[in-house]
């Protein structure tokens, strides 16, 4: 009988289950054109540098990022975290890179249950057009609407920060200087929502990993 | 006429492709110019559900648990848009050039230019989707024009009218402005130090992009206030950030002589070194904020949801002297930051709207000034450009 002693361990690792060490190493992933060599390698390589990504690559991350299979998103977005924290491997996306970036934004909104992408985030309407590309006080304003942050349904709310606000937030921010009273019924914790709060904190480390490409 | 259009629009490419391969980072790119990512990292400043206490941390030695206060969601995205800030544009000039001149087809590696030496170390095409590239061989007259200024004198293509760029990037340059929206909740954060010390660091890294200076002419009053809070945060007690009840944790190494301590051992030097630096960078940008910086802030409750708004009064911002002298003659923190009281108060000092204030303040200026080596540059500073004034 399997016996689990998870009492060291806040986040235990399932076997097989999401994050698992297995899943890092998962042969389905293009490990080849940017996998790191180890230490002892590269110093009897006579060519340091990391062979330039496949042509294809991009796109077949991407795919697999739009799977639904979620064991293909979790080895992809592991894979992923594993080339882009390596420093030395400098990793570039490469040619089809902006289809890897739209895949981790879809991944986004799907984990945190957003359906309605850029549509409503962007001023569209011409008369402003002018205003919005413009800095005035108001860049510095906070769009998060109060008005909004009370609303019963998610799906009613149609302003992005709004909507952040309430699945991020505890009831004690982002009104502009007071605490709102948001209610912790939408809101992502630890307790039920763990495995999407780590997608969601897994896809900004990836993003910010690759800001830091030289 | 053909033959000339071809060779202005090739040279335009080719001193992009050149520019591109050797000073531009490809992830940073595609980063920047997605707008669903720009909106995904300004919903993850949103993420406040971190917490200091034990039990959000990992039992494994030195393995911190992520979502407690300095391994979190939002701190992530404050370093992404710290890495991406010098490539930050909301002129949306630089997105501009990349559509039209970036030409997916040139061949670099049978260039003569440059940009062929280069070749061999960076694959430009590899960078770029060739569908949304190379716009300017479409253009006919227009491209050529382009093309012109860019070639000859025009590098950022700043005597182009707006209403030939805009169309192109309006949306990216929207995506961009709404960053600054999350950054005064960031400052106010009690639970994270973290957090606001890497907001901080932020607005330096905006600040010292030119692209960005028309941004922090706009600044708004809530900002203004919310910094000159931060000049004085204590380091213990319950005003402290990230303040941990003793109540409820022990904290068996505190000594009681840092409650005893003057203002070097009860202030918050990093949170303090950092506003100021802002402060005098920000001063340093127009008349309006140093006249605005010198008047107290008050902050004033509306009908609407309970909330507070920050309004600036005729009255002299005391908060703002009283907070800003110790630091002239502080002795913790950066080495630097005398130097930049001393700069934020000549700022202060070069508008007559703030004579009331500096005369407030004479006495304790001329006691620290007096205090300090005649030889110092505080010292001369705080005589010639501050006390000099008055």
């Amino acid at each position: 009988m399997d016996n689990f002693d998870f009492s060291d361990d806040p986040f235990p690792l399932l076997p097989g289950g999401l994050f698992s060490p297995s899943s890092m190493d998962d042969p389905s992933i293009p490990l080849s054109p940017m996998e790191p060599s180890r230490k002892r390698e590269r110093e009897s390589s006579p060519d340091p540098q990391p062979q330039a990504p496949a042509e294809d690559n991009a796109t077949e991350i991407a795919s697999k990022l739009r799977s639904n299979n979620p064991d293909d998103i979790v080895s992809t977005l592991n894979f992923l975290l594993k080339v882009s924290s390596d420093t030395e491997m400098n990793y570039q996306l490469g040619r089809g890179g902006e289809e890897v970036i739209e895949a981790l934004v879809e991944l986004f909104d799907d984990t945190i249950g957003w359906s309605k992408g850029n549509s409503t985030w962007i001023n569209k309407d011409d008369d402003k057009e002018n205003d919005s590309m413009k800095p005035s006080h108001k860049t510095w304003e906070s769009n998060v609407s109060p008005s909004s942050v009370g609303a019963k349904s998610l799906d009613s709310i149609d302003c992005w920060e709004t909507f952040c606000a309430v699945r991020f937030a505890p009831s004690t921010v982002n009104t502009v200087m007071n605490p709102s009273h948001i209610s912790p019924r939408h809101l992502l914790n630890e307790d039920s929502d763990r495995d999407s709060l780590k997608v969601l904190e897994m896809i900004i480390m990836i993003v910010r990993n690759l800001s830091y490409g030289e | 006429m053909k033959h000339e259009t071809k060779f202005y629009i090739f040279t335009a490419t080719e001193k992009l492709t050149f520019l591109f391969s050797t000073t531009v980072q490809g992830n940073v790119r595609f980063i920047i110019y997605s707008i669903g990512m720009i909106r995904i990292l300004i919903g993850a400043l949103y993420f406040r559900n971190f917490s200091t206490s034990k039990t959000e941390r990992s039992s494994k030695e030195n393995e911190i648990e992520t979502g407690n206060s300095t391994n979190n969601m939002c701190l992530h995205a404050i370093h992404t848009f710290n890495n991406l800030a010098p490539n930050l544009d909301i002129s949306g000039r630089k997105l501009f050039l990349d559509i039209h001149f970036l030409d997916a087809d040139i061949d670099v590696t049978e260039s003569k230019t440059k940009a062929a030496r280069y070749a061999d170390y960076v694959d430009v095409k590899s960078y770029v989707n060739g569908d949304k590239c190379g716009l300017i061989q479409k253009m006919g007259v227009s491209g050529l024009k382009i093309a012109r200024n860019y070639n000859t004198k025009d590098e950022m293509l700043e005597n182009m009218d707006e209403s030939i760029i805009r169309p192109f990037v309006k949306d990216n340059v929207c995506a961009t402005l709404r960053i600054f929206s999350p950054i005064f909740n960031l400052l106010r954060v009690r639970s994270s130090r973290a957090v606001v010390v890497s907001t901080l660091e932020l607005l330096m890294v905006f600040l010292d992009n030119p692209d960005l200076r028309e941004v922090f002419l706009h600044i708004s009053d809530s900002m203004l206030f919310q910094l000159i809070h931060l000049l004085w945060i204590p380091r213990l007690g319950r005003d402290a950030l990230e303040y941990v009840d003793p109540v409820f944790n022990s904290v068996p190494r505190v000594s009681t002589m840092k409650l005893l301590g003057g203002y070097d051992v009860s202030v918050d030097y990093e949170i303090r070194d950092r506003s100021i630096e802002i402060l005098q960078k920000v001063t340093d940008l127009s008349d309006d904020l140093k006249r605005r910086f010198g008047r107290r802030m008050i902050v004033t409750p509306s009908d609407e949801f309970e909330l507070c708004s920050v309004k600036i009064t005729d009255q002299l911002n005391t908060r703002l002297y009283d907070s800003l002298i110790p630091a002239l003659t502080s002795k913790v923190g950066r080495d630097h930051t005398p130097n930049f009281a001393a700069y934020l108060l000549a700022n202060l000092a070069s508008i007559d709207d703030n004579l009331s204030g500096l005369l407030y303040a004479e006495r304790r200026i001329l006691r620290a000034a007096t205090s300090l080596s005649p030889e110092s540059a505080v010292s001369k500073i705080l005589f010639n450009n501050v006390l000099g004034r008055i």
